[in-house]
């Protein structure tokens, strides 16, 4: 069991990822299926990454967008006659 | 008006029309970038300049999202980057796997996932973006682009112009040193598995 669960830790980010073949793909899944600390630890894993996306995203400032199109505007007027 | 102008003048329109709608995203990007919305603001002005007047380049119907990145990573490497040295292995030390995982089980001898992931609802917004900036930069970028941003490994190396192995290895150093770094905030203040 224990160079399985090494093999899966090995390859637990790409698999998270979706950048592992399917062969390896298969034996990571298989492997996490059948081990209970794998599987925990891919779960809390899973559950970080997600954390990480929904708590590092920001809110722009609302009139970010107006303020790139007149900057926009002002930088390239000299190309547009 | 001659032909050739009309259609530039109809990229311009173009562009407006699709890259603009990538400002929000880019901007937060930024902002993980810099740290400071000031800054981030002007490298976001910086990226759709220079977006606009290389549009021509840009091939239509390939990845505008990731050639939009591509320019803010630039500018921002160009702009900020003090450190030009290529990033040594020892700059994060050697951190174990499921760094977090472990170190939250050690505490409860294995207790249930659930503990664990309870421990994770305590962490504000501010703790996961403090350390976030608080990987360096080499490691930063390739975090903040697969775990926020969702880009792919290839798209990844083609953003910062490095191999799909130095990609893998940094997401995998660079994610540890983030979770060394909540573990560091759990234990200053008192959360952990138990």
């Amino acid at each position: 069991m224990k160079r399985n669960c090494d093999h899966t830790v090995e390859y637990l980010y790409r698999y998270m990822d979706q950048e592992l073949t399917w062969y390896r793909r298969a034996r990571v899944q298989w492997h996490l299926r059948k081990c209970g600390t794998c599987g925990d630890g891919h779960r809390f894993e899973q559950q970080v990454k997600m954390m990480v996306q929904r708590k590092c995203t920001e809110t722009p400032p609302p009139e970010l967008i107006d303020r790139l199109r007149t900057f926009l505007e002002e930088n390239t007027r000299d190309q547009k006659s | 008006m001659a032909l050739s102008e009309e259609a530039r003048l109809a990229d311009q329109a173009n562009f407006e029309r699709d890259a603009l709608e990538f400002a929000p995203q880019l901007y937060s990007a930024a902002l993980r970038m810099t740290r400071n919305p000031a800054d981030a603001e002007d490298i976001v002005q910086e990226t759709f300049l220079k977006a606009y007047r290389s549009y021509h380049t840009y091939k239509a119907g390939t990845n505008l999202k990731a050639w939009l990145y591509r320019i803010l990573t630039n500018t921002y490497i160009n702009k900020y980057r003090r450190d030009q040295r290529r990033p040594s292995e020892v700059e994060l030390g050697e951190l174990q796997d499921l760094y977090l995982f472990r170190r939250l089980g050690e505490g409860t001898g294995g207790a249930a996932v659930s503990a664990e992931a309870e421990v994770l609802e305590q962490f504000v917004d501010d703790d996961v973006k403090a350390a976030l900036e608080s990987i360096p930069e080499h490691f930063r970028l390739p975090v903040l682009l697969a775990d926020v941003e969702g880009f792919s490994y290839k798209e990844i190396a083609e953003i910062v112009d490095i191999p799909i192995g130095t990609v893998m290895s940094r997401l995998h150093r660079g994610r540890k040193a983030l979770q060394k770094q909540l573990w560091d905030f759990a234990q200053q203040r008192g959360i952990t598995g138990s």
